[in-house]
């Protein structure tokens, strides 16, 4: 079995939520859009080649996805899940049990508290998680298929941003 | 990563043009062309929303829908928006503020254009409607730098329909991933990337001509 790598992108920067527009709907600010490319900088640094995209159906999160999409060449149709927005960490697991097996490396792209909380139970739990917008961890497995993830048989998580 | 500096080669030559992208297709408002009047018509509103809430109304909004499509006149769509919007201002007034929503070029957007080396072809697909167009072509001079332009009103199909792509595609005689769009609006971004287009999601120059650089389009300066 090959190695699979699973990235958490927790969105960009988003407009206050004073904008008046429903959360759902917020979009990026323009300091999130700059951090966006540089998370995106940060996945080709680390020398990641995405075979699926997760993402959370909010603005804020779907603007993220299609900056890195747009930066790193991925041509392919985003995935949106709706149990990616605000979803807890078993749920946003679900979409990922999901992925095809022919994928090795899947960035999904969603929101805190969930992303920072999944992060955290591939740490082991003990050490206290929270993505700060455009942050990025890549957890790594190896002899398992996307159907049967769970944080025990993660090997490494890393922050990388 | 994508740092496509090449000293030696000529500004307007861009070898590493990695996809093979023949055509640079751009959004107009919120792109090239900065778009103001928002503030009066917020004044209108007494500023009882915000301005993201007063760009969600206006991208729902019938009105502004069938006037960009060129389906009511002038007259039809001030009539339509000001019910939509339950504002009490003459029609004639709110119009004469709508014109001028396109106030300028964003700066550096003219450097740009003329960055795009020949052998890309140059065109503009907006969202529009016969007070904006020849504003935007004649006196903010965009009509002089693209070889081709599409404008829903006139074409009747408007962003984000995918029937409106298709006409530009069709209309380019191109492959889909031959076409680099550059656009404000995700909705419009998400659209172009379904039916095969590359497209980036991008506001006003400056983040335009990094997309082109990105795409090796354009070499940095």
């Amino acid at each position: 079995m090959k190695p699979l790598t699973l990235l958490l992108l927790r969105h960009a920067k988003a407009d206050a939520a004073e904008s008046g527009l429903a959360d759902i709907d917020r979009p990026l600010s323009v300091r999130g859009r700059t951090e966006a490319l540089d998370a995106a900088d940060c996945i080709a640094a680390a020398e990641l080649r995405i075979d699926a995209m997760l993402v959370s159906p909010a603005l804020r999160t779907r603007e993220t996805a299609i900056i890195v999409a747009a930066e790193l060449d991925i041509t392919d149709e985003l995935r949106f899940e709706p149990a990616l927005y605000l979803g807890t960490p078993d749920e946003l697991l679900a979409p990922v049990r999901r992925c095809a097996a022919d994928a090795q490396t899947v960035l999904m792209v969603g929101h805190n508290p969930g992303l920072s909380a999944l992060a955290q139970q591939f740490m082991g739990g003990s050490q206290r998680i929270e993505l700060r917008p455009a942050g990025l961890c890549r957890i790594q497995f190896e002899h398992t298929s996307w159907q049967q993830v769970r944080a025990e048989l993660a090997v490494a998580c890393t922050i990388l941003r | 990563m994508h740092d496509t500096t090449l000293g030696a080669q000529p500004l307007n030559v861009a070898p590493d043009n990695r996809h093979d992208i023949r055509v640079v297709l751009f959004d107009v408002g919120g792109v090239l062309v900065e778009l103001g009047g928002a503030a009066t018509l917020l004044g209108w509103l007494g500023n009882r929303i915000t301005l993201p809430e007063l760009w969600s109304l206006w991208l729902r909004s019938p009105s502004v829908r069938a006037f960009e499509t060129g389906r009511i006149d002038a007259g039809q769509f001030a009539a339509g928006v000001l019910g939509e919007l339950r504002l009490d201002v003459d029609a004639g007034l709110f119009l004469e503020s709508f014109a001028c929503w396109p106030s300028a070029l964003y700066p550096g957007a003219l450097d740009m254009i003329a960055r795009i080396p020949s052998h890309c072809r140059r065109a503009l697909l907006s969202n529009s409607n016969l007070l904006h167009w020849r504003r935007l072509l004649d006196e903010l001079g965009l009509g002089a730098l693209f070889e081709h332009q599409f404008a829903s009103h006139l074409m009747g199909k408007i962003k984000p329909d995918a029937e409106a792509f298709e006409h530009v595609l069709a209309s380019l005689d191109c492959r889909a991933a031959q076409i680099l769009f550059l656009d404000d609006n995700i909705l419009n971004v998400e659209a172009a990337r379904r039916i095969g287009m590359r497209a980036h999601l991008v506001r006003g120059a400056h983040e335009a001509q990094r997309s082109l650089q990105q795409a090796g389009v354009i070499t940095a300066c």
